[in-house]
């Protein structure tokens, strides 16, 4: 399992890529892997309106295959078409940033939850 | 199952010391809804306030909308939740209609969630036309964002309950029955109508992110079957603050305006057979077991035709589109209800995804639309989240006060259970 983030509160963490950059510069990294061949474990948006303005984002990749999988292609360079398009308009907004940066680490911490098997299976 | 709910029509809401309805006007003992809040030694402080359509008054951040009903002769309030369980679906209940508690939460600094009473943004929300009995509700201080979560969404189940005591004795003004018995019934009943099922996506990710079934946490099941009555009936809460504009309140859940208008076809020109809860997983796998299983369970019932409504937007799309794909390489036709992502002008690709077989869709709104909300005499909830609405981009906050945001932050905007005011015109 590999976990690619650019949430300061992941930074240092067991297996996590760190990216020293924005939500989008998060999912391009994820794009370029998953089209070397990574597993895409978790979606790489959010499921909401507001956590669109997030600064933060982490993602679960998994194994790393000797091809691409096309569907999960499409899902991680859809992930930054519709990102852009949701905040093209927007600036940052700083005195947030910890709240989000707190949101998206329990958003994560529940996404291992819910692959806590596969992850003791070592199937991911 | 058949459920009965008794209509008293609520005209008007006072704050008084006894919770009664004469003549159309609501009474709310406040000194009693707040003494039922602070129950919990969780609350510090709770805030009774009215807020009446017309009003220039903004409600801010709202947590939860919840329809104030009194169960008759049954364990009244949420099954599983604040009470001991019972099957939902069955029986009596009487419906303050009209009236709504709202809940003020400020979980977290950006929560959005907009409900102005007057102007422009009262058009864009359902709840600008209910008579709202607001509750703010402070709790003690050091809980982490998931115990304020469960505080404020329980303390508003149970104002809700509380104010719904007053439907105890008041007169009814009408009386509706929501009956369906089992499928092979039905169809004998109505042997050439195609039989139709609801499947209901709901936002099942984690905190602020998340919908209750009886009390049972949704992203903990796989797909499963519900009679739509439960849902009529208080059986399911919501436990999502984020998503303003499109998520599901439990005022919603109480009246899912699609298991209505289903139900208002039935034995006309459809079937309606029930309903599926399909919850909206984090991972790839759980997204592809969840849309798996729900094209499974509706080709095992025999259902001919399926509708979809989203919750959320965003990763949820993913599922949306994979549940259409799956049941229509089945052979069931399959409609979707979601809202979309167009941009600022509204000519963008409106959903993550996209899929051959989505072809019947029902949009329920941009929540890129931006709209002008002009300034509130009167703020009730959390000043502080009313200046950042509009969130983040140049020249948003004019002089006057008046603000531009998306519907986004508006609460029900684009509501994708069909229970909001936008609509499409033709030109």
């Amino acid at each position: 399992m590999l976990v690619v983030s650019n949430n300061p509160l992941m930074k240092g963490g067991e297996n996590v890529e760190f990216v020293e950059g924005s939500f989008r510069d998060v999912l391009v990294n994820v794009r370029d892997k998953v089209f070397l061949g990574y597993d895409l474990v978790s979606h790489p948006l959010f499921a909401s309106s507001r956590m669109m303005f997030s600064p933060f984002r982490t993602v679960i990749l998994g194994k790393r295959h000797h091809s691409s999988d096309l569907e999960q292609c499409q899902v991680a360079e859809n992930a930054i078409i519709l990102f852009e398009k949701a905040t093209e308009h927007r600036n940052g907004q700083p005195e947030h940033d910890m709240g989000y940066a707190a949101m998206d680490l329990r958003l994560h911490e529940s996404a291992l939850q819910e692959i806590s098997i596969l992850v003791d299976a070592h199937a991911i | 199952m058949r459920l009965e709910q008794n209509l008293i029509y609520i005209k008007d809401v006072v704050l008084g010391d006894e919770n009664k309805v004469e003549d159309g006007v609501l009474t709310v003992d406040a000194e009693g809804l707040r003494n039922v809040v602070l129950e919990d030694d969780k609350v510090k402080d709770v805030k009774i306030d009215l807020a009446k359509p017309g009003e220039c008054a903004r409600i801010v951040p709202v947590k939860d909308v919840i329809e104030p009903r009194y169960r008759v002769d049954r364990a009244n309030g949420f099954p599983g939740v604040t009470t001991k369980y019972e099957e939902a679906g069955n029986g009596t209940v009487n419906v303050l209609k009209g009236a709504a508690v709202v809940t003020i939460g400020d979980m977290v600094g950006f929560q959005e969630g907009v409900i102005d009473m007057w102007g422009e943004g009262a058009l864009w929300t359902p709840f600008s036309k209910t008579l709202n009995i607001v509750v703010d509700i402070t709790p003690v201080d050091g809980l982490d964002p998931h115990q304020h979560e469960v505080v404020v969404r329980l303390a508003g189940l149970r104002a809700s309950t509380f104010v719904g005591l007053a439907a105890k004795d008041a007169a009814i003004d009408e009386t509706v029955v929501y009956e369906m018995g089992p499928m092979d019934k039905e169809t004998e009943k109505y042997p050439n109508l195609p039989k139709v099922a609801y499947v209901e996506m709901t936002i099942s990710q984690g905190l602020l992110h998340d919908t209750f079934l009886y009390g049972v946490d949704l992203k903990q099941i796989i797909p499963t079957w519900f009679h739509p009555n439960e849902e009529l009936d208080n059986a399911v809460i919501s436990g999502n603050c984020v998503a303003a504009c499109d998520k599901i309140t439990t005022y919603q859940h109480q009246n899912n305006a699609l298991i209505l208008d289903l139900y208002e076809q039935h034995g006309k020109t459809i079937n309606f057979v029930g309903a599926f809860f399909a919850p909206e997983l984090t991972t790839l796998d759980g997204k592809f077991r969840t849309c798996d299983y729900t094209a499974k369970l509706c080709e095992q019932m025999g259902v001919e035709g399926v509708i979809v409504s989203e919750e959320g937007y965003g990763n949820p799309d993913s599922d949306l589109v994979m549940i259409c794909s799956r049941l229509e390489k089945r052979g069931i036709k399959t409609a979707l209800v979601t809202d979309e992502c167009s941009g600022w002008d509204g000519t963008s690709q409106p959903l993550t995804d996209t899929a051959p077989e989505a072809v019947a869709v029902v949009s329920s709104g941009n929540v890129s639309k931006v709209i002008d909300l002009g300034p509130a005499e009167r703020v009730i909830g959390n000043l502080k989240s009313a200046q950042t609405l509009a969130g983040g981009w140049d020249g948003c906050v004019a002089d006057d006060g008046s603000i531009k945001v998306e519907l986004n932050a508006v609460i029900g905007a684009t509501s994708e259970i069909g229970y909001h005011n936008a609509s499409v015109k033709l030109y």
